[in-house]
């Protein structure tokens, strides 16, 4: 690309990410010039990652460069492959739970998860449907009293012939050449998003490459797919026409970052009979997709007990102390229960976090090798969070008992103890909530920007509540149906 | 040997009798109401009677350093007893999620109130 170029085309995509890539490929048929501007090349390169540097403060939270990968299919390249659709309790409003709910109900989405299913290579859409797994699988789940916790399912994206979940990048990069009004274009950063001077719509976006090259897209629509980080530091880097940036009268852009907390042994479940289906701990094919069970929340738990999600996985085999014994002997023997043959086992989890519009990414004064400003991260965990997760925890342990199933004993109670053994999903999202208030959210239900109806941002940025499922199956499903609108205006 | 002696032999006997019998009654009442029986083992013997195995309860209580509860709490941990047995208190109580927690474990509440109290015998 010669500097100073100007390209024209109708759709501008920025960053070729799962999103990105989605949305292009979801374009492919479409009357529609398509350029798609990746920051990175087709593999790692430690100059462009350097781009994602930022400092943060709060609790302690993976460094910003280090959750992301900048080069085409983004953080695919490293993902661990986990899918599994939010539920339709994380779409819904909740009195109890400040700045919840999205605009539209999971059924919306619903058209689309099958499409994303297959993007991602995660076999047949059936998720939570334990009589199909039952009968696969040849093995029920642990029988859990009635209460507020069930077995929930995880699939994995599986490459086809391979073990490893499905790199956008690698898997799709043949499938784009093949588009033939799409331009990919790497090692292109977006520096810039140039509203008109009338702030009314987005004129132009500012590109640079790390060797000095600079050029000029002019599209009629955009969507930026940078991640949840990197979306809202162009959009309040971008702050030459307006002072606060792009899309940030509400004072929005930023704010609400969410990640899945992962707190390690949080738990140790028993199991008397000493039988736990294998699916529990290991990654097992069944029908044609890799499936693993978790324990989950069910929406009536969560809406009488006002709890965030949690998705629980049971990990190592663990033995146990003195006092496990005794626990075991008391509660088994009191209930006549045979506890000759128990076994142990670690639990696991992944969290929800409340939104909070005070975990927030925003501008320091550091600049990176493109003059761009950096981002400062300040990072959150309520207490009331922590206190969700155990008391999910809790119940599971009523359940296993009062069925006579096993017990469960809660490992982690003092906010230290549960930030000493915090790892996070790597999950960014929030930073451009989705509300159809532009005071309360930055983009509006079809993910336009407030303000600038040509450009609209894809990714899970925009998630407005975020549930305790993986990011990635659901934005794309989201993804999917802003392509569905984005055709719409070449119809 | 006179009458008269003969009749005091017989009224220490019978007072003596009559002691054994009340103090006999004072200790076997419940069992014979059928309720519960005195066990070796202090204040709580008759309590600590529905635990299946009282020194894992007593274990778990000295390790958890579990507090031990009012009396309050001990007469209605009683007359619970006496009224459903462990087991069946400990379902009603995990149906109910009236639970607490010794060293983690998540367990009927009454259950662990047992293990408070064996930890002290």
């Amino acid at each position: 690309m010669p500097d100073g170029t100007t390209l024209t085309p109708d759709l501008a995509i920025i960053g070729g990410g799962a999103a990105g890539i989605s949305l292009a490929l979801a374009l492919a048929n479409a009357p529609i010039s398509v350029v798609i501007l990746e920051s990175g090349g087709t593999d790692f390169d430690p100059l462009t990652q350097r781009l994602y540097l930022g400092s943060q403060k709060g609790v302690p939270y993976l460094p910003l460069d280090g959750s992301r990968l900048r080069f085409l299919g983004g953080s695919t390249n490293h993902w661990g492959g986990w899918c599994r659709p939010l539920e339709a309790i994380d779409f819904e409003t909740r009195s109890w739970l400040p700045h919840s709910g999205w605009p539209f109900p999971r059924q919306t989405l619903e058209p689309y998860f099958a499409r994303a299913q297959a993007l991602v290579e995660a076999g047949p859409f059936i998720y939570d449907e334990p009589k199909r797994w039952t009968a696969v699988l040849d093995t029920a789940p642990l029988a859990l009293a009635q209460g507020g916790i069930y077995t929930s399912w995880f699939q994995f994206s599986k490459t086809r012939g391979s073990i490893l979940p499905t790199h956008f990048g690698s898997r799709y990069a043949s499938d784009l050449q093949r588009i033939q009004n799409l331009r990919l274009y790497t090692y292109a950063n977006v520096t810039g998003l140039r509203l008109s001077t009338d702030a009314a719509h987005l004129d132009h976006i500012d590109v640079a490459t790390l060797s000095g090259r600079r050029f000029t897209i002019k599209p009629k629509y955009t969507v930026l797919a940078a991640g949840a980080i990197e979306n809202a530091r162009l959009l309040l880097a971008s702050n030459d026409v307006l002072r606060t940036g792009v899309g940030n009268s509400g004072d929005c852009v930023g704010r609400y970052f969410a990640d899945h907390p992962i707190p390690r042994d949080t738990a140790t479940m028993v199991v008397f009979n000493g039988k736990l289906p294998g699916f529990y701990r290991d990654f097992i094919d069944a029908d044609g997709a890799v499936v693993r069970a978790t324990f989950a929340p069910n929406a009536g738990y969560r809406t009488s007990r006002k709890a965030l999600s949690s998705l629980t996985t049971v990990d190592d085999a663990v033995e146990l102390d003195d006092l496990g014994r005794a626990a075991i002997a008391t509660a088994a023997s009191s209930l006549g229960i045979d506890y000759s043959a128990a076994k142990a086992y670690s639990l696991g989890c992944g969290m929800e976090l409340a939104p909070d519009p005070a975990r927030r990414v925003y501008l320091t004064t550091e600049r990176d090798q493109l003059g761009m400003q950096r981002l400062c991260l300040d990072m959150r965990i309520s207490d009331s969070d922590l206190e969700s997760y155990r008391a999910s925890l809790t119940e599971l342990g009523r359940q296993l008992l009062a069925a006579g199933t096993g017990m469960i004993r809660l490992d982690r109670k003092t906010r230290a103890e549960w930030l000493s053994v915090m790892d996070w999903g790597n999950h960014h999202m929030g930073t451009t909530r989705m509300h159809d208030d532009p005071h309360q959210g930055v983009v509006d239900s079809n993910l336009a920007v407030h303000g600038v109806p040509n450009l609209f941002v894809a990714g899970s940025s925009t998630f407005p509540t975020y549930g305790a499922s993986n990011p990635t199956l659901n934005l794309i499903a989201l993804t999917l149906r802003l392509a569905d609108h984005i055709r719409s205006f070449f119809r | 040997m006179s009458a008269r002696s003969t009749t005091s032999r017989r009224a220490a006997v019978a007072v003596l009798a009559l002691a054994a019998g009340a103090t006999l009654a004072v200790r076997e009442w419940p069992r014979w109401l059928g309720r519960h029986r005195l066990v070796p083992g202090g204040r709580y013997a008759d309590v600590l009677e529905a635990l299946r195995d009282l020194g894992a309860a007593a274990r778990l209580g000295s390790l958890a350093g579990l507090a031990i509860p009012d009396d309050a709490a001990i007469k209605r941990l009683r007359e619970a007893l006496w009224s459903e047995g462990l087991a069946g208190l400990s379902r009603r109580e995990l149906a109910s999620a009236e639970l607490k927690e010794a060293g983690g474990w998540v367990l009927p509440s009454s259950l662990v109130e047992l293990c408070s109290l064996a930890a002290r015998t």
